[in-house]
């Protein structure tokens, strides 16, 4: 049932700690990586109740530097991170010039570079956008500076990926905890903000985000002491209740509880941000970025397509691919399906017609449902989040 | 490891029998359940349904994916496991106990011979089912 890994697989700085605690190993973007420890359902309802503990190292980070670095960023990306400054960090989304989505990913501002955490599957093609889009940004910039030849463009792009292991401790213990293992509080870290600590003689940057809906901290901490910092969050205790270790199955639950896109599924380069509902994300107030032009056309027109959110009514668990039916007529398919822990029911995110959206948006008595093989499954329409959101705004 | 008890006859899918008589209580192996994981809905069958060996006898979901159960033998079923449609957790709980699934009436016991035995699905296993 499981693939067979091969050894060809990457690994992530914390392999051993997986292995010693039995995890159900998996494969995910070429990485080896824990899918579940004691169970998808119970770490998924770990970390809605106290603390959960997720390895993260396989996603991807990527340094940008120099002086017109602000202006490329801006460039590259939907966001404005003019709204940014040191110790800030924001949501974006790198778009090709059809304004389809070649990743979602976070930029951190640290002041004289920026860093965009990156999914694992895209590192490469980000990378080669990121490229393609530095030269497009320098002839630009060139031409609309041409009286001062001696401005060179300076824009520099790394994979730093190597550097950093990625851990992600997420729940309501979690501030609680992660202040306990640091020997400092982390209590005045404001959402979507972070700051540098030190763990034993190691650096790690903490910014308060996660993938979960709950209060929780990412952690950059250097490969090398990784592990230390792993087992000290894992042992320490808190309400009489120890940090569960969570694998990628619990990160998908409970990130598809609160409706956050997963690129390959909400998000692709055929599903512009406005079809995802991450319109938020694009600023088109600001000056030229890459896919800036269609869209603008889609945003003024509407989107062709848009994602809902759905939940069954009938048993069973709906799963990405599955089309949908809205009053009888086919409307789309199920890009994330699942079932949520904290709800008792399948439940799915599903990009539908925006004729289909628009109805169920209007409120009215409609009939929806989920083919799965040859069962229609009965659904209603869901608001997102499916459960409440607990992050600290 | 496993746990796969003597007494029991298994099939290449993963089911369990046990046989009372001219009936056969059917579920799925302790292998199967931790290969599933979280077992959150089943689709079984009703009471009266006929079904041939190797015929789809149910279907399971769990958190991660999707199962088809098949019939280790032929018959009628003649009891199903409603205590299932509140707690379907208790397939990965007690595979062998509460976790049966349904009870057939054999309609030709000698397919039981087709079954493998406890040391034979093991076999099956550690070679990579």
């Amino acid at each position: 049932m499981l693939p067979r890994i091969e050894a060809e697989l990457c690994r992530s700085p914390l392999h051993e700690e997986h292995i010693r605690l039995g995890a159900k190993m998996t494969e995910f973007a070429g990485f080896e990586m824990p899918l579940q420890y004691r169970g998808i359902r119970e770490e998924h309802l770990a970390v809605r109740r106290h603390c959960g503990l997720f390895d993260a190292s396989h996603m991807g980070e990527i340094e940008v530097s120099g002086r017109q670095r602000k202006e490329f960023v801006n460039y590259l990306l939907t966001n404005d991170v003019n709204r940014l400054g040191p110790g800030r960090a924001q949501y974006s989304l790198m778009c090709n010039d059809n304004g389809g989505v070649v990743d979602d990913l976070f930029v951190m501002d640290f002041g004289d570079r920026y860093i965009l955490v990156v999914n694992a599957a895209n590192v490469a093609a980000d990378l080669e956008q990121a490229l393609k889009a530095a030269e497009a940004f320098k002839q630009m910039y060139m031409s609309s500076n041409s009286n001062d030849l001696s401005e060179a463009v300076d824009v520099r792009i790394a994979d730093v990926s190597d550097k950093y292991a990625l851990l992600a401790l997420q729940g309501p213990a979690a501030e609680a905890i992660l202040s306990k293992v640091l020997d400092h509080s982390v209590s005045s870290l404001g959402y979507f903000g972070f700051d540098t600590f030190k763990f034993r003689e190691a650096d790690v940057v903490v910014s308060r985000t996660g993938y979960t809906g709950e209060d929780g901290f990412e952690l950059y901490i250097h490969p090398r002491a990784a592990a230390q910092l792993w087992r000290s969050l894992l042992d320490c205790e808190a309400n009489g209740e120890r940090v569960s270790p969570c694998g990628l199955g619990a990160r998908d639950s409970l990130r598809l509880e609160m409706g956050y896109s997963l690129y390959g599924h909400e998000l692709s380069t055929e599903i512009n941000p406005y079809e995802a509902g991450l319109g938020f994300a694009v600023k088109l107030d600001k000056g030229e970025f890459v896919g800036k032009e269609v869209l603008a056309k889609v945003k003024q027109e509407g989107p062709a397509r848009r994602i809902i959110g759905l939940k069954l009514t009938d048993r069973g668990v709906p799963r990405a691919g599955d089309r949908v039916f809205v009053n009888g007529d086919d409307a789309g398919y199920v890009t994330s399906g699942g079932f949520s822990p904290v709800l008792g029911v399948g439940i799915a995110l599903a990009l539908v017609s925006a004729e289909a959206a628009s109805m169920i948006q209007q409120g009215g008595p409609v009939e929806l449902s989920v083919l799965q093989k040859e069962r229609k499954l009965a659904a209603q329409p869901a608001k997102v989040p499916f459960v409440p959101s607990r992050v600290k705004r | 490891m496993a746990n796969i008890p003597d007494g029991l006859r298994y099939t290449k899918s993963h089911e369990w029998v046990k046989v009372e008589g001219n009936k056969a209580r059917i579920g799925i192996s302790d292998y199967a359940q931790s290969e599933l994981g979280d077992v959150v809905a089943l689709y079984l069958p009703k009471v009266g349904d006929s079904v041939s060996q190797g015929d789809k006898l149910a279907e399971v979901d769990s958190m991660k994916t999707s199962e088809v159960i098949y019939a280790p033998v032929s018959g009628v079923v003649v009891e199903v496991n409603s205590s299932l449609d509140e707690s379907p957790e208790i397939v990965n709980e007690d595979p062998y106990g509460e976790g049966w699934l349904v009870v057939i009436e054999m309609k030709d016991s000698s397919e039981l011979d087709d079954l493998m035995t406890a040391q034979e699905y093991s076999k099956t296993i550690e070679e990579g089912a």
